[in-house]
């Protein structure tokens, strides 16, 4: 027990950080929304919209290359891009709002958002 | 003039194993893991410099480091990426570390956790998006369990170097 109380403070702020991050994965992850909508932004600015029901799949033209994105069952993905990373396409399905897919270097944001929130 | 050709070697030795570690780190493969989460192999040096050497010299390492390694394996992105990260990163670290209260490692999950803000926040900026933000709850997450192994890392390894440093 004495043991334990030596390293009060250091669980209490590791323990803080826990809190902060699985509160907000609930946050995200446990909203349901009618009417989700898939935003493409490219440098800040919003260049497509589609439902999240609308499926098919969607070349966008970033800065400096391409990425193609693909919609079904429900869920987003970067299905291909010639950026030199690939993070995009490595970060899988995404399909709850406030999710997102980056392209740092061709500056290509998919996010899923609500409708009538796409100001946000 | 003896202890100042030390600390000269001394601080070499840690930038280069910054570097180097820094290069470990791109090749180990995180995918299908959460895109953006590092071990922060890095931060072991930064945090054992920050107890060895001196808060200037912590700073100047990571500095040197960071821009070192941004101008060999990176570009001009992961050049602020990395500068937002790794200065955040030791702010909160020193300013934990000053305080005497804490644990190594907790200093070090705290570290990694800002390290994670830093970068976040800077790709929020270039991006333009605030969606972005919520992606910190898993960065949170990820960021407190790297943190403690590198925590941990980092106190074993002090322990060890404790008779020449």
């Amino acid at each position: 027990m004495k043991k334990i109380g030596r390293y009060k403070k250091d669980l209490f702020v590791i323990g803080l950080f826990l809190l902060l991050g699985i509160g907000m994965l609930f946050f995200v992850y446990g909203k349901k929304t009618k009417c989700p909508m898939v935003l493409v932004r490219v440098d800040g600015v919003v260049k497509s919209e589609y439902a999240l029901s609308q499926e098919g799949t969607y070349v966008i033209q970033g800065k400096g290359g391409t990425n193609t994105i693909c919609i079904k069952d429900g869920k987003v993905w970067m299905k291909e891009a010639d950026c030199p990373d690939h993070i995009c396409v490595r970060t899988g399905k995404i399909q709850h709002v406030g999710q997102s897919i980056v392209c740092l270097p061709h500056k290509v944001v998919v996010e899923i958002v609500e409708k009538g929130n796409l100001s946000s | 003039m003896q202890k100042k050709t030390k600390l000269l070697a001394l601080y070499g030795m840690y930038v280069a194993l910054a570097m180097i570690l820094s290069y470990v780190e791109c090749m180990i493969p995180m995918q299908g893991m959460v895109p953006g989460m590092k071990l922060g192999l890095t931060n072991v040096v930064v945090l054992v410099a920050l107890y060895t050497l001196s808060a200037k010299g912590a700073v100047f390492i990571n500095l040197a480091r960071i821009f070192f390694v941004a101008f060999t394996f990176g570009n001009a992105f992961s050049l602020w990426y990395s500068l937002a990260g790794g200065l955040l990163a030791f702010f909160v670290m020193y300013l934990l570390k000053k305080t005497e209260q804490f644990q190594v490692t907790t200093v070090s999950v705290a570290g990694s956790v800002a390290h994670n803000a830093g970068q976040l926040c800077v790709a929020a900026i270039i991006l333009q998006t605030k969606t972005l933000l919520w992606y910190f709850g898993v960065l949170c997450v990820t960021g407190v369990i790297t943190g403690i192994a590198i925590g941990l890392l980092g106190s074993y390894v002090m322990v060890r170097i404790a008779k020449i440093v």
